[in-house]
């Protein structure tokens, strides 16, 4: 039996069959992992693509700025399920550090407090003990759009080349491997250590590292990755197929409320301006300057509003 | 390398999980489990059922409070597209910490220098050594998914806090299991026990920080007092109004939303556009009766501060009227 990989540095298609653990690409003449033997998890694609599109379209009708004809003029250029591959590493690590850090000396009193400091080294040392938590994109190439991707609460399966067929999708290779997964997260969490010791020394003389691995796992996530145009110019949006979230799309700005707001921004300046520039010459009037900047305060936030870009995605956070 | 492939030895439980076919291993007092696999719980049956939690209001109940919620909010006309009770997974720590801090805080101060017409305002700085202990305890409120998040998951984990977890009766856990998506915990114990320190440690870090200019040291001990993993009922909507969709969390222990996305109606609109042209007039009326009063020493900058303020306040209206959608937090 054959699966079909796509590869992860020139997207073209390799036939795999079952075992391999290295495919050689002969589009691109590079090599990547199929990952068989590891433990591998997959997101089912629980939404299929006309479900995820009408959740971006009803997404996108609810952003400022949305061209109401869109449903009518668009043209799908293409829809495709990807199964992109991650790592999810977690780590847990002590780090036992000893140098010279900062303390003061106060001068001066003034009622509470001080008017000279002087701040001088002294021998410091300490431990910090940290959990890590870490995903990294296994293939080269996840579109930049998904790199802040977040793996949402929901079951995950066990790997089997149906729940990618059956929806469809396209399942991509690797270029990270288990060991260099670890190394990078390793290397991050160090780094991490380094800021916080960084914090507390200002001269490191002896640091001890110590970092166990928790578990990680390879995980296939699909994602529908939509291209389509609108009146001459193409338009990119990603929704997952497992939650149905619109993780970043780009869509048509609505030319004619763009420019109305932005006309309703400019008289709200204009008036204010003016305004101002009458009570100026007004005597005690001038004194009712609040309300003309009022004017400019409500002008400049329908700027705001006009300039607004048409693109975004659906936080899963907030 | 470790991973959790790796088979313990059976000792407990052995179960088929209906999910992803896995052979679990588990302990006797599981019920609720958690397919460490594939992340699916359920019932193992014709067992002691022991799992703590919050129970929720009944689906139905919930189910109305939300529709009426919707509908008041959002208008008559809305229909819900999606909605699911959730039993998601919280680790609750009670976490002990000692935090030993130095560092300073500088101010500035004013004083006047010279006598009679000769008499003029300095600044100077001076500088507050800040140092102390924080020592208390502290509940921390931990997800209990590995790397996952969901809507509104910040405002869940306050909610679990405040709650006081009890055993599950059978009876309850059976019926629950039938009508929610149960959410297993894939971070265990000891896991969740380092996050809350790790977390603690953040914590007062951050507080240390905020009273300091400048923090020379920060060093906290976290120990861990309790640990419960408590499942808390959540209630998730997707509904859509006049073709908008937009998603509501409600919490379902107290029937009350936790966050929302809703609809800005034209009448909310308005009254926020009115409200910012009506206080930049109110505040240019105040502006013209204290300089007609004599009230303050200086009517240009009273003007001038009131002016701003007025901006700002026009600003901050116009730009809440002209959202796509508001966000409402319980």
């Amino acid at each position: 039996m054959t699966t079909v990989y796509a590869c992860p540095v020139c997207g073209k298609e390799a036939e795999v069959n079952e075992g391999e653990k290295v495919v050689h690409c002969r589009y691109c003449n590079s090599d990547f992992l199929t990952m068989e033997g590891e433990e591998r998890y997959v997101m089912p694609a629980y939404y299929n693509s006309s479900s995820c599109f009408e959740t971006f379209m009803l997404w996108a009708k609810k952003q400022g700025g949305y061209e109401e004809s869109m449903p009518l003029e668009l043209h799908m250029d293409s829809a495709t399920l990807h199964f992109y591959p991650f790592w999810v590493i977690s780590l847990e690590g002590t780090t036992i550090f000893s140098g010279l850090g900062e303390d003061a000396e106060y001068l001066w009193p003034d009622s509470g407090a001080y008017r000279q400091i002087k701040v001088f080294l002294r021998p410091e040392q300490g431990t910090f003990e940290r959990r890590f938590e870490f995903m990294l994109p296994a293939t080269k190439d996840l579109p930049q759009e998904l790199k802040g991707y977040q793996i949402p609460g929901r079951a995950r399966k066990y790997y089997s080349l149906s729940l990618v067929a059956e929806a469809g999708g396209k399942l991509h290779g690797a270029v990270i491997d288990r060991q260099r997964a670890e190394q990078w997260a390793q290397e991050t969490a160090k780094a991490e250590f380094s800021h916080l010791i960084s914090r507390e020394v200002d001269r490191l003389d002896t640091r001890k590292d110590e970092l166990k691995p928790i578990q990680s796992y390879y995980i296939y996530v699909p994602i529908w990755n939509y291209e389509y145009s609108f009146k001459g110019k193409s338009y990119k949006a990603f929704v997952d197929a497992s939650t149905g979230r619109v993780i970043f799309a780009t869509y048509p700005p609505d030319l004619r409320e763009k420019a109305s707001y932005f006309g309703v921004a400019v008289a709200h300046i204009v008036a204010g301006a003016a305004l101002t520039a009458g009570l100026a010459g007004a005597g005690p009037l001038l004194y009712f300057l609040p309300f003309p900047l009022g004017l400019i305060g409500a002008g400049l936030a329908y700027a705001y509003r006009s300039l607004q870009p048409t693109r975004g995605g659906e936080n899963l956070e907030e | 390398m470790s991973s959790s492939a790796s088979s313990a030895p059976i000792s407990g439980l052995a179960v088929k999980c209906p999910n992803c076919g896995a052979a679990l291993n588990l302990s006797p007092d599981t019920i609720v489990y958690v397919c460490r696999y594939c992340g699916w719980s359920g019932f193992v049956d014709n067992q002691q059922l022991n799992v703590v939690g919050v129970s929720p209001q009944s689906v139905e109940l919930i189910k109305d409070k939300v529709g009426k919620f919707i509908s008041k909010q959002a208008g008559r006309d809305s229909n819900i597209t999606e909605q699911k009770l959730i039993m998601a997974p919280f680790w609750l720590v009670l976490t002990h910490a000692h935090t030993r801090y130095n560092g300073y805080k500088r101010e500035t101060r004013s004083r006047t220098v010279g006598t009679g017409k000769n008499a003029r305002t300095e600044t100077y700085e001076v500088y507050k050594p800040v140092r102390g202990v924080i020592e208390e305890d502290q509940l921390v409120s931990l997800f209990a998914r590995r790397h996952e998040r969901m809507f509104a998951l910040d405002r869940a984990e306050w909610a679990v806090k405040n709650v006081k977890p009890e055993p599950f009766p059978p009876d309850l856990l059976k019926s629950l299991g039938k009508q929610a998506e149960f959410l297993s915990s894939s971070i265990d114990l000891d896991e969740a026990n380092h996050w809350a320190q790790t977390y603690v440690s953040d914590d007062h870090r951050r507080r240390v920080e905020g009273m300091c200019t400048k923090v020379f040291d920060c060093y906290t001990d976290a120990t861990v007092k309790s640990s419960q993993l408590t499942f808390y009922p959540l209630y998730y909507a997707r509904f859509q109004t006049r073709g908008r969709t937009f998603r509501l969390m409600f919490d379902a222990a107290t029937g009350k939303v936790l966050e929302a996305e809703l609809p800005l109606t034209a009448a909310r609109r308005a009254t926020l556009l009115l409200t910012g042209y009506a206080s930049s007039a109110i505040l240019a009326l105040v502006s013209f009766a204290l300089q007609r009063a004599q009230a303050v020493e200086d009517s240009g900058t009273t003007a001038l501060i009131l002016g701003v303020a007025a901006a700002a306040i026009a600003a901050y209206t116009t730009v809440l009227a002209t959202r796509a959608q508001r966000r409402v937090e319980g």
